[in-house]
């Protein structure tokens, strides 16, 4: 008795060290990245062994301040990704709404079709399709502006949501609204009533997925923009190429990039886990 | 023909039955009404542009004037014999086998440890969001730095501890070049692979394991009799996940290395990338895209197929 006791304490120990090694593994990247964010670009240049530290001397948010005030372009970006990130969303969320519920519900000739045509194309890779979109945009005048962004990135997001949505509206017994519209309700009351509120896991999945899926976008908004529509991840990356060497300030501005997804991460975490997931296994 | 359809333009020309109350739509209308702008979006975005983008291979585009000039299949046959774009195709190869194959290793490994019962367990799973909320452009930057050779992390960890004994140039040369991209793509990967790997063994019931106990099984015994078979259908969703995510990776490459040095990480996305907008060959460019699309495609098929064995969409 007191041997399987001593080996479960053992093996207890054993898992919490693993734990924290592969969290610690897991999550020192993401702290060095941050750390280095709050160093003077004086200190991270004197920063090496064997006067390696790895807590600055002196923290400083100075780097945010700066890469908003005084980096050219920085700001305007940073705008211009919630400008085109939240229409997107909303379009995509309420699109993608609709579509499912039609093709959950509703009789609908060629289902099969549409369902297969929404597959594949959310298969499609961006690279596929972004040389006729460029030659498109110069062509049209919508090179450089949010609009393409906007409509590009719905197009993209939209199969993998209607695909998830209907998933939801599948779960949903289709007795609840039939009562309803027996007691007088339209068929766009009863969704809108009875199958919405049943559906804000789904619901939130999608919008979540829309959003950071736009706001993280970077081969479209790389090809399709130059001045005015740049968006932050692109800016970042110009941002390289232009100060190849202040190291803090870039860290603060991919810590930037990443603050709205994790902070939408940690609020719906309940929701993204089944979200995300449900739509990968179940497709 | 004609006379056939004359009858029913007769029967429309009568009153409608009820005249008072407004006809509602029928089920098909409105079903057509509620799909029409998802359906229009996704077939002018993206089917429309992905033929296009077939038609633009097919042909030499002189950039300066736009030009077409009918080439037919000349692009296609010119990729397999051109030694830069073999090149990309083997780089492909090392980069996405290599992250398959790791990240498969690690997260089944995490997966397992935070399936155990300890405290903190749901913290840990929070804390595994954080890596896979990285932005993809902000993650290929962070491992950049990592990377620096005189101030990067990584080197000065590895000199402190003694492994290294010189500050390693990892993104000039081929094969550390080559680790380095590996790695970013596994860190952002893993959370989510481990995740899919947690769902799948939550699924898996309890009872099993108690009678192999119960029956004198021991820890490896349960893992390769138990777990493992049970796992195999996760586990090829979860490849061609992989595979399929590998075959797309830009961005990290775009920030790390350019698909440098001397192309050694210059996979087919990039090279896709590079021929169509750096070179600006947009048939050419347009071919090779044209390719992986038609390689991922293949893969997503073949998901679909394991997905759907036999069952019809509705």
């Amino acid at each position: 008795m007191s041997i399987r006791i001593r080996r479960k304490a053992i093996l207890q120990t054993l898992t919490y060290i693993a734990v924290i090694i592969s969290m610690g593994l897991l999550l020192i990247p993401f702290f060095w990245m941050f750390v280095t964010s709050l160093m003077r670009e004086r200190e991270i240049y004197s920063n090496n062994y064997p006067n390696f530290h790895i807590l600055p001397q002196h923290p400083t948010f100075h780097n945010y301040i700066s890469i908003f005030t005084e980096a050219q372009g920085g700001y305007q970006s940073f705008v211009n990704s919630l400008a085109v990130a939240l229409p997107t969303t909303a379009i995509v969320v309420v699109l993608a709404v609709l579509a499912a519920y039609a093709l959950s519900r509703l009789r609908v000739k060629g289902k099969n079709t549409i369902l297969f045509t929404m597959l594949f194309s959310s298969m499609v890779p961006t690279m596929g399709i972004l040389i006729p979109y460029y030659l498109f945009t110069i062509k049209s005048g919508l090179y450089d502006t949010k609009l393409i962004l906007i409509l590009t990135y719905v197009a993209y997001i939209m199969p993998y949501s209607v695909w998830v949505m209907k998933g939801f509206f599948d779960t949903i017994p289709a007795s609840l609204e039939e009562a309803a519209m027996v007691d007088g309700c339209t068929r766009l009351q009863a969704l809108y009533k009875i199958i919405l509120p049943l559906s804000l896991p789904g619901l939130a999945a999608t919008g979540i997925f829309a959003f950071i899926s736009s706001w993280n976008e970077f081969l479209i908004g790389l090809v399709l923009t130059e001045t005015q529509s740049v968006t932050y991840p692109v800016w970042i990356s110009l941002f390289v190429g232009v100060y190849k060497v202040a190291f803090a300030q870039l860290m603060a501005a991919a810590v930037v990039a990443t603050i709205p997804v994790i902070v939408v991460a940690l609020l719906f975490q309940k929701w993204i886990l089944q979200g995300l997931i449900e739509g990968a296994v179940k497709g | 023909m004609a006379r056939e359809s004359r009858r029913p333009a007769r029967e429309l020309r009568q009153p409608p039955a009820r005249t008072l109350t407004r006809k509602p739509l029928s089920e098909q209308a409105f079903g057509s009404i509620l799909i029409t702008p998802a359906m229009l979006a996704i077939v002018g975005l993206l089917f429309y542009p992905m033929i296009y983008a077939f038609w633009m291979s097919l042909n030499n585009i002189d950039f300066g004037t736009g030009k077409f000039s009918f080439a037919g299949l000349q692009n296609y046959i010119d990729l397999f014999f051109d030694p830069r774009i073999i090149k990309s195709f083997k780089a492909t190869l090392v980069f996405s086998v290599g992250v398959t194959v790791i990240t498969l290793a690690l997260s089944l490994l995490l997966a397992l440890l935070l399936n155990q019962n300890f405290k903190g367990r749901g913290l840990c799973r929070a804390l595994l969001l954080i890596p896979w909320a990285v932005a993809p452009i902000a993650n290929g930057l962070m491992w950049k730095w990592m990377f620096n050779p005189r101030l990067g992390l990584i080197n000065n960890l590895l000199i402190s501890v003694g492994v290294l004994d010189h500050f390693e140039n990892w993104l000039m040369k081929p094969g550390p070049a080559m680790i380095a991209v590996i790695v970013t793509m596994v860190y952002k990967t893993l959370p989510f692979i481990t995740l899919l790997f947690l769902a799948a063994l939550q699924s898996i019931p309890a009872g099993l394991y108690e009678a192999a106990y119960i029956d004198g099984a021991g820890v490896f015994q349960r893992f390769w009799r138990i777990t493992l078979p049970l796992l195999r259908p996760s586990m090829v969703i979860i490849k061609v996940v992989l595979s399929v995510n590998t075959l797309k990776a830009f961005d990290m490459i775009y920030v790390l290395t350019e698909g440098g040095p001397a192309d050694a990480t210059m996979v087919a996305n990039y090279m896709a990338y590079a021929q169509s907008f750096k070179l600006l060959r947009f048939g050419y460019g347009a071919a090779l895209a044209f390719v992986i699309s038609i390689v991922i495609l293949l893969m997503n098929l073949a998901y679909f197929k394991f997905l759907y064995r036999g069952v019809s969409y509705e």
